[in-house]
């Protein structure tokens, strides 16, 4: 019904939904703008679409190389670490067995140079000893004669009773000797 | 009814041009030159872009027209696989930036002189049938004529005329006049839009120009995404071979 109305009105409208000489000159315009983008636009786009993938595609492996690459040198780090603590552990034992050494070595010496030194010390004494029984012996003997010739009221013949002295005094020694023994 | 009237009285008249003559044929003048004037933009848009093209930091309108890309190739990808024909992503690029290019033209306030080229049919019939005759040549190239033909008739033997039909005629005639129709439908909405008095035009004008550049858009995706689905319809999926 309006499609009448609009011819009667119209007059010369022709059916707008035929097409007229005008199609040709259409599909030439758009086949050159379908000529332009295949020849200048879309391949430089796709160009740099697929570049740019492929530099994403880089990136995301190079990212993924670091990691790998950081995870390696995390591992050598902690790997060195535990060496280095095992080393230290090895030296502190190592010298602690040498101080123990030397400890030792030194307290044998000391105590060695301490026996030394006793026993120069007791031969010492000892011969001070001796040295002193000697002289007591002999100021003994002369001071027994006096003593007796002063008892007696006369002289006593030091030559003679000498011997007697002597043997009286070295039996004394000698039960000496047999008591020090017998203490033991 | 009120159309009607206005009609009568010739002051709505679609389908109406500023006709010319060439070669003695009859052209409509303001549809070529509609035409010519989206060609540029989409053209110098296009060019422009590919200059600076690059795969660091992309301009915005190389965003717009890798998204479109991207978008285009998602679709042949996950329809036709490595089995699409070449030059798919190129032709359905095109038509997408060069519809929305066209069907935006609308939106100028110079609607009245210079209409937007796809609301005649002239421009939109081509459309159709280039995309038409080329996806019966890839569907040819892909399985070659007995088998793409062959198709026809299965499953049931007595549909393939319907299925003819369907190809040859109903799907062109309703890609183009689905574009037609919709931005044909646009003008006069703003010729009757028009026929208001002029301290309320405004509003519903402005807010018409915006729903109709919405519809601009998505005629134009419509347009692109039937395209790719005659194709993948035509060409077969990956999986359509291996399960033959």
């Amino acid at each position: 019904m309006t499609t009448e109305v609009l011819a009667q009105a119209g007059g010369e409208t022709t059916n707008f939904l035929l097409p007229n000489f005008t199609i040709v000159v259409e599909i030439v315009i758009f086949l050159l703008v379908l000529f332009f983008f295949y020849r200048f636009v879309v391949p430089p786009l796709t160009t740099a679409m697929r570049e740019r993938d492929e530099m994403v595609r880089k990136q995301v492996e190079e990212r993924d190389k670091a990691v790998r690459t950081l995870h390696e040198a995390e591992e050598r780090y902690s790997t060195s670490l535990a060496e280095a603590r095992a080393e230290a552990t090895t030296i502190r034992d190592e010298a602690r067995a040498d101080a123990q050494k030397i400890r030792d070595g030194m307290r044998a010496e000391t105590d060695r140079e301490v026996a030394r030194l006793r026993e120069q010390g007791e031969a010492e004494l000892a011969a001070q000893r001796a040295e002193t029984a000697r002289s007591l012996r002999t100021e003994i003997g002369g001071l027994s004669t006096g003593l007796a010739s002063r008892v007696l009221g006369r002289p006593i013949d030091d030559g003679r009773h000498r011997a007697t002295v002597d043997s009286f005094l070295a039996e004394l020694e000698q039960g000496q000797a047999k008591d020090a023994e017998g203490v033991r | 009814m009120n159309v009607e009237v206005l009609a009568a009285e010739g002051e709505i008249k679609p389908g109406e041009h500023w006709t010319g003559s060439l070669f003695g044929l009859t052209v409509n003048l303001d549809t070529i030159v509609g035409t010519l004037i989206a060609a540029i933009i989409v053209c110098g848009a296009g060019y422009y872009m590919a200059r600076r093209a690059t795969k660091g930091r992309p301009s915005g309108l190389q965003i717009a027209f890798e998204a479109l890309t991207g978008w285009v190739q998602g679709q042949i990808r996950d329809g036709m696989g490595l089995r699409a024909p070449r030059g798919v992503v190129g032709l359905c690029v095109t038509l997408f930036a060069f519809i929305l290019i066209c069907n935006w033209l609308a939106a100028l306030p110079s609607e009245h002189w210079i209409p937007p080229p796809t609301s005649d049919v002239n421009l939109v019939y081509p459309m159709a049938l280039l995309v038409i005759i080329w996806v019966n040549v890839a569907g040819i190239r892909a399985k070659g004529a007995g088998n793409y033909f062959g198709h026809f008739t299965k499953p049931y033997a007595f549909l393939a005329p319907i299925e003819f039909i369907t190809q040859y005629f109903s799907r062109p005639l309703s890609l183009a006049l689905r574009l037609f129709g919709n931005i044909f439908a646009g003008g006069i909405m703003v010729a009757v839009i028009g026929l208001m008095p002029a301290y309320v035009l405004w509003a519903p004008e402005a807010a018409w120009k915006l729903f109709d550049m919405f519809i601009g858009a998505i005629q134009a995706l419509i347009f692109t995404l039937l395209t790719l689905i005659y194709f993948t319809e035509a060409v077969g999926s990956e999986a359509d071979e291996h399960a033959h």
